[in-house]
């Protein structure tokens, strides 16, 4: 337990110093962030559809760009570049090689999503559940990620599955209050989800069958999402 | 002397080819054992099952007298390797790398120094591995796979593509590893290396081994038994090591018409070429 807590650790913090460096990720960052100075300071669009709606944009754009888009990318970077091979050969398990990188990319993804809540202008009082409440929904977008790391087989390969994420998870969260087949599909977007309940929540509103229906598809997302990592992984190894 | 790999009767295939074909040897302890053969022979294969990044369709393998299907990932601490796949981080500078992979084996920090001096690249520490050359890159991997003092190293190519200066570095840390007690298995398609470093070689071609031994031995068992004269007159003349090619060498000692002898020893490129009927590349 202690090894596996040492390497964890160590891939952990050297994840964390080389997202600093890395500029695909400091744009990926960048990204939510200038949207929500750009709606929120520049264009007065904040005042018209409201903090929520605002925020619900940014926080999906960042939960697309760093577990489905970035995760992947760092993993691959790792096949592509052979340290991936290295660590393997340093007694690394795949497990603890994953948990390194979601660890990151989960702190990380959480770091933005406060200074969003900030950069908004949402109440302090909200702070609490809204953290909760994207760390809840993370989750599920952390093991996709994975998995789209472990089908990419260099840093190029990993757009086509970002992409397919992204356009899965961001559009129906974005455009659900102007298209009802949008709507109806962000029921089950865990994107869309997250938001809800933070709505939810903080409102006071739903019944217990929202309550359960809204983490049930957060659950199921999750619950699919590691039964595909594990056959993947089982399938495909870490590194083939 | 204690076998530190032994390799029974091993097959390994990809699809429907064969890349190692019942391939049986023994590495001794401490001892620089060469795998030879050109490129596709099998050699990075036989790594990748020692190192279990592949699985053996038949045979047995053991390392340090233990089944290898027996292992686990905990074996990785008694071994290190460096191979053609093996890779450093680019953003990060040579002591950031090696602190990491301390950190990741659970070596102590003090110990980082201590290695860079070892492969040369002390003075060098705070350099990007962006900015580095090819033969540093190979060095600072090499230390990565020394950090834990390994009891037995794999070593794919060590000096490929590398100059006669950073390839003379190698050679003379390898010699050192040895003398430490580390074991070694150093696969190369050049000979002279091999004849150089290592206690024992084996060449192996399609999959199979053709020859084992210490380079001498293998010289001397294809040895053409002849002696190359040259004579006052600058005239190359073979003769055999026998009392008639004796005879023939006192005579021409006797008018004074000898310059030079050499005994024709073939080096072991020679024996593989005769061995295989095929080039090294």
């Amino acid at each position: 337990m202690n090894k596996t807590y040492r390497k964890v650790k160590a891939i952990y913090q050297k994840e964390m110093v080389d997202m600093i460096k890395n500029v695909n990720a400091l744009i990926m960052f960048a990204l939510p962030l200038v949207f929500a100075v750009l709606y929120s300071k520049v264009m007065p669009i904040q005042e018209a559809l409201g903090a929520d709606w605002l925020l619900m944009l940014t926080v999906a754009l960042n939960l697309c760009m760093a577990p489905l888009s970035l995760l992947p990318m760092i993993i691959a970077e790792e096949k592509e570049k052979n340290t991936l091979r290295t660590l393997m050969l340093s007694n690394v398990s795949a497990m603890e090689f994953i948990g390194g990188k979601v660890l990151a990319v989960y702190t990380a993804t959480e770091l933005i999503n406060l200074l969003l809540f900030i950069l908004i202008g949402v109440a302090w009082s909200q702070l609490s559940i809204f953290l909760l409440v994207t760390s809840l929904g993370s989750i599920c977008l952390l093991v996709i990620g994975a998995v789209f790391g472990l089908l990419a087989r260099d840093q190029m390969s990993t757009g086509l599955y970002s992409v397919t994420g992204m356009l899965l998870f961001l559009l129906p969260t974005v455009f659900s209050s102007f298209n009802s087949f949008f709507s109806s599909l962000s029921k089950i977007i865990p994107t869309a989800v997250i938001f809800r309940l933070f709505t939810m929540m903080v409102q006071g509103e739903g019944n217990w069958i929202d309550w359960v229906s809204n983490l049930a598809v957060l659950l199921i997302w999750t619950f699919c999402s590691l039964i595909v990592f594990k056959w993947i992984f089982k399938r495909k190894g870490i590194d083939r | 002397m204690e076998n530190c790999i032994e390799m029974n009767d091993v097959t390994m295939s990809y699809d429907s080819s064969f890349a190692l074909n019942h391939l049986t040897f023994a590495v001794q302890k401490n001892e620089i054992f060469g795998f030879l053969g050109p490129s596709g022979a099998g050699k990075t294969t036989t790594i990748k099952l020692m190192t279990r990044q592949l699985k053996k369709d038949g045979g047995t393998l053991r390392l340090f007298s233990k089944e290898i299907e027996e292992t686990d990932c905990s074996i990785n601490e008694r071994i290190g390797v460096l191979s053609d796949n093996s890779g450093c981080y680019e953003r990060m500078t040579i002591e950031e790398n090696l602190c990491f992979f301390a950190k990741i084996r659970g070596v102590k920090k003090e110990v980082v120094p201590e290695i860079l001096k070892k492969v040369g690249l002390y003075e060098d520490r705070r350099k990007s591995i962006k900015k580095i050359s090819r033969g540093m890159k190979q060095r600072v991997v090499l230390a990565c796979s020394l950090l834990h003092s390994p009891e037995l190293l794999f070593l794919d190519e060590p000096t490929s593509g590398l100059d006669p200066a950073t390839s003379r570095m190698i050679h003379d840390l390898i010699l050192n590893l040895k003398a430490q007690g580390t074991t070694i298995f150093l696969t190369t398609h050049n000979m002279e290396e091999a004849d150089k470093l290592c206690d024992r070689v084996a060449f192996i071609n399609h999959g199979s081994l053709i020859e084992c031994g210490s380079p001498l031995e293998i010289k001397l068992k294809h040895a053409r038994n002849q002696i190359e004269i040259l004579t006052a007159d600058y005239q190359r003349v073979v003769i055999s090591k026998d009392a008639a090619g004796m005879r023939q060498l006192l005579t021409l000692a006797e008018q004074k018409k000898l310059l030079t002898v050499h005994s024709l020893e073939p080096n072991l490129e020679d024996v593989f070429l005769e061995l295989t009927g095929s080039e090294l590349r």
